[in-house]
């Protein structure tokens, strides 16, 4: 059961980082095809910039999890170097993903907040006027599978990251 | 009955002696309008609250983006903000008005004193359903300046221009609409943007381009006609709720009473300074002729459709030209 | 009071972080910290602040630039640049290195972004660094050499301060050459001596292998053309000239040397991705970082500390806070806190300020670099996928170079004046 959700989970988010890059691609076009429209021709896509700065933003946060159920998030290494005894960097592992855990509930409470005062107000980007409550949610979304990864590596996955 | 007495008497002195933290948050630094009227905002308001009040000003988005600020107020972690309305139009599109022509009249400094006289209720009827409420609101004439590396004398001089802009969709309307093409960055970018000619000039005011020195590379200044420009004196609704109901009317005042009695004067001694500033490195400045003055116009209309379509916008014009109305009946 | 907030930052930082946590979330606790027994605030903007730090469209060089550096390097056009560069270098002492110094600074000088030269540079340049010299030499010049960005103008760091501190940027950007230069000298000079022992193979002499390599290197040797006539013609900003490299490199490498194939690319952007996502994350999370320190005051309350100090001490003590600071921050950041609220002491004590904004600029870029913190450490790593202990050890002789220089443009304040 444990391994069939840890497989689930890592197809998942290796999904995840493969989206990202397909959403880096289209920013990254769209930003070059932006600048030779504009001063090629003269004709620019003014919401342009503005796309391309959500993908990015979003795609960021929709790959950490991914990032963070491999450990591949930078980090100093001197700990794992030099401590020997795996059942010591286990315990700091698993101590590790709880503090993750808080911090991340942390985000995920701040974020329902704002994405309830952005609803209600419902405030938009500035140019083309997307509903800012739609963009939060996504990255709410993004920390509960966050939240849900590093769940699967204590009860699932016998407190060892996504290999 | 003489322990719960005393008791609900020690809770009335220890409700007394609550001291407000009030946060507020602007984008740039002193000397700027915004950061020098929120300093005597603190000056006047810690003051006049006996210590009840504690004000921080948080300046050069210290605190956060203009994003970042209204959605602190709405959830009360930030108390209060001074930015220009522009920043106010995408969290509350009621706003546009002050950024679309012709709405505010053409005397933007009576049109200012009529709403500030009417504590801006109007609009708070609006803005306090978002968990917002304006205390106060600055909005003057001669707000917007075309500042270009070659002159521009006619609406064919700006085809083809690249223009940046604040963020917002009545920036691209208007920059289209006279032909040139729009576009948008940090305006920490700016002056290197001109400087290397990737933008051919903004559409900001001289209170922008004279402490970041852009007249070291565009030396054009175009006045833009009709356009007025505001900064708005936010407050959460959320921390006013919290307050004593003597010291949310002490805060209102004092806010109100700064504006009219400070940053009225200090702003336009501000951007006075700054246009001579430009002057003095050699920057042209023009004004419209009757045929140029004409195109704008044109230009105008479809910014004034766009604002027409926000909810409760066309009530609001009303209602605004209905002050305006009885203000200059009396006057 | 000041004790109160960095004694337990500190702590915190140094105990996740030292145990392997993910260098963004030991910021993040840090955060919640301060704003919770610190600066007793709501925690909601937390989320927001992260959000809105990376909401800037310049912030998005990095991104295309570090697409153009995987391209560039996984296609024939990484191994095409590294060729003519051996082939022109190999006889200058120390040559490679130099060149690499020189156009690591050019390159970040024009893309605005010195982690985002690190990343498409660094990338192409380190594996011949590598062979040539060995690989300690190679981090060490990788790492460092984005710092010239910020330093020769023109410089982010120098317009901000110029605008924050009402200073004319045209003449904080003619400070700047001299002091650029003499950095450059140092690193060249010191490239040279240590060039001489290296555990490279020398390459021998071809007949024709000159022309050959140049000819070569036609298709790539267009980019720089491209990057820098493009944004120093007017036609884009530093933002859209990354994303105008990659595009080319993609449509040179898939369409025209068609040595990377379609079915490549999925993994390509992926590795992208990972490589911005590490650095964006850490971006948000310092600058929510910052925000919450700010209202915590303490940087005020160590400003306070520096107006019993005489002119000499005010430097040194400048230095020292500079250093730190230049780890933890964004330098922007650093210098819109910073910058007005020491000006005062240091116009008093007779520094001008212009000289201040220098002394500023370089010990932000320093700080860049120097372990365990600094975003051109963290590039370094994630792009060359290195570990810590091997960068800190490699960057040590830089340190120690910039520093050297650091100390003349402080102390020898005409180095910054003389061209005014
Ligand atoms: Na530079
Ligand atoms: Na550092």
């Amino acid at each position: 059961m444990g391994k069939k959700i840890v497989g689930v989970l890592k197809r998942l988010y290796n999904a995840l980082g493969m989206f990202g890059g397909f959403m880096l691609a289209v920013s990254t076009f769209l930003a070059a095809l932006n600048a030779i429209l504009r001063y090629g021709f003269k004709a620019g896509m003014p919401w342009s910039e503005e796309v391309c700065t959500y993908l990015c933003i979003l795609l960021t946060f929709l790959a950490i999890s991914w990032l963070e159920t491999e450990d591949r998030h930078l980090s100093i290494d001197i700990f794992n170097t030099t401590v020997k005894s795996e059942v010591v960097k286990k315990i700091i592992y698993i101590v590790r993903g709880i503090i993750t855990l808080g911090i991340f509930a942390i985000l995920i409470k701040s974020g329902f907040g704002t994405i309830k005062s952005t609803f209600q107000t419902q405030a938009v980007t500035y140019v083309l006027q997307i509903p800012r409550y739609i963009l939060y949610t996504i990255v709410v979304g993004s920390y509960a599978l966050f939240i849900i990864g590093w769940l699967a590596i204590l009860f699932c996955n016998r407190g060892s990251k996504f290999e | 009955g003489k322990d719960s007495g005393e008791a609900k008497g020690q809770e009335a002195v220890k409700e007394d002696n609550t001291v407000y933290t009030m946060r507020i948050g602007a984008l740039t630094v002193a000397p700027n309008q915004c950061v020098t009227t929120a300093d005597e905002v603190k000056k006047e308001l810690e003051a006049a609250s006996n210590g009840r009040i504690k004000v921080q000003v948080y300046p050069a988005a210290q605190l956060g983006t203009a994003a970042q600020l209204l959605e602190g107020m709405q959830a009360g972690s930030v108390e209060g903000a001074i930015f220009p309305c522009s920043f106010m139009v995408s969290a509350a599109p009621i706003m546009g008005f002050v950024e679309v022509p012709g709405i505010c009249g053409k005397d933007s400094e009576s049109f200012c004193r009529i709403l500030n006289a009417d504590n801006n209720d109007c609009i708070n009827e609006l803005l306090n359903k978002k968990g917002l409420h304006i205390a106060s609101m600055l909005i003057t004439d001669r707000s917007k300046y075309m500042l270009t590396k070659k002159p521009v004398n006619k609406m064919t001089d700006v085809a083809g221009m690249k223009l940046w802009g604040f963020p917002n969709a009545y920036t691209k309307v208007l920059t289209e609409g006279m032909g040139g093409t729009s576009t948008f960055f940090d305006s920490s970018e700016l002056s290197v943007s001109l400087q290397q000619g990737t933008i051919d000039g903004a559409m900001a005011a001289p209170t922008l381009y004279a402490p970041q020195k852009h007249y070291e590379y565009a030396k054009y200044c175009l006045e833009m006609p009709d356009f007025t420009g505001g900064n708005a004196f936010i407050l959460g609704t959320a921390f006013l709720d919290k307050l004593p109901a003597d010291l949310k009317d002490l805060v209102l005042k004092t806010i109100m009473d700064v504006t009219v009695g400070y940053e009225y004067d200090y702003a336009k001694t501000y951007t006075e300074g700054a246009v001579q500033t430009m002057k003095d490195n050699g920057v042209t400045f023009a004004d419209v002729n009757d045929a140029f003055y004409a195109e704008f116009q044109e230009v105008y209309k479809p910014m004034m459709d766009i604002y027409l379509e926000v909810e409760g916008a066309d009530q609001l014009v009303k209602k605004l030209q209905a002050l305006s109305e009885a203000y200059y009946a009396k006057n | 009071m000041i004790a109160q907030i960095i004694i337990p930052v500190a702590i915190i930082l140094v105990v996740l972080v030292g145990t392997g946590m993910p260098i963004y979330l030991g910021i993040l606790a840090s955060t919640v910290y301060l704003q919770v027994f610190i600066n007793h605030m709501p925690l909601q903007n937390l989320f927001t602040g992260m959000f809105e730090a990376l909401n800037k469209n310049s912030l998005m060089a990095l991104p295309y630039f570090v697409v153009a550096g995987t391209i560039i390097a996984k296609s024939s056009l990484g191994r095409r640049l590294i060729n003519v560069f051996m082939v022109l270098c190999k006889r200058i002492r120390g040559g490679l290195a130099v060149s690499c110094v020189l156009t690591n600074a050019v390159f970040g000088a024009i893309s605005g972004s010195p982690p985002a030269a690190t990343a498409t540079f660094g990338k192409i340049i380190y594996n011949p660094l590598k062979k040539l010299y060995n690989n300690s030499l190679a981090l060490g010049v990788v790492t460092s050499s984005g710092a010239l960005a910020s330093i020769i103008p023109p410089s982010m760091i120098l317009i901000v301060y110029g605008i924050c501190t009402d200073t004319s940027i045209g003449n904080l950007f003619t400070g700047g050459i001299l002091p650029g230069l003499l950095l450059v000298a140092i690193l060249c000079v010191y490239l040279f001596i240590v060039g001489k022992n290296t555990s490279g193979e020398k390459p021998e002499h071809i007949k024709g292998e000159r022309r050959k390599a140049i000819k070569e290197s036609i298709p790539v040797m267009v980019l720089p053309v491209i990057i820098l006539g493009g944004i120093y013609g007017g036609l884009f900003t530093p933002t859209e000239a990354g994303a105008i490299g990659a595009l080319y490199s993609f449509i040179i490498s898939v369409f025209v040397l068609k040595d990377i194939k379609i079915k490549e690319l999925p993994q390509l952007f992926k590795d992208s991705v990972r490589t911005m996502v590490q650095i964006f994350i850490l971006i948000a999370s310092s600058t929510v970082f910052g925000q919450a320190l700010n209202i915590s005051q303490a940087p005020q309350m160590l400003v306070e500390a520096f107006a019993q100090f005489n002119s000499i001490q005010f430097l040194i003590m400048l230095n020292v806070l500079l250093l730190i600071i230049g780890c933890l921050f964004d330098p922007g950041a650093a210098v819109l806190i910073l910058a007005p609220l020491l000006l005062p002491t240091a116009t008093a004590l007779g520094i001008d300020p212009i000289h201040l904004g220098l002394v500023f600029t370089v010990n932000l870029s320093i700080g860049m670099f120097t372990p365990p913190f600094g975003m051109n450490i963290f590039v370094t790593q994630s792009v060359l996928e290195q570990p810590m202990g091997a960068i800190a050890k490699a960057v040590v002789p830089f340190i120690l170079l910039y520093i050297l220089g650091l100390a003349l443009i402080t102390y020898i304040p005409g180095l910054t004046l003389a061209l005014l």
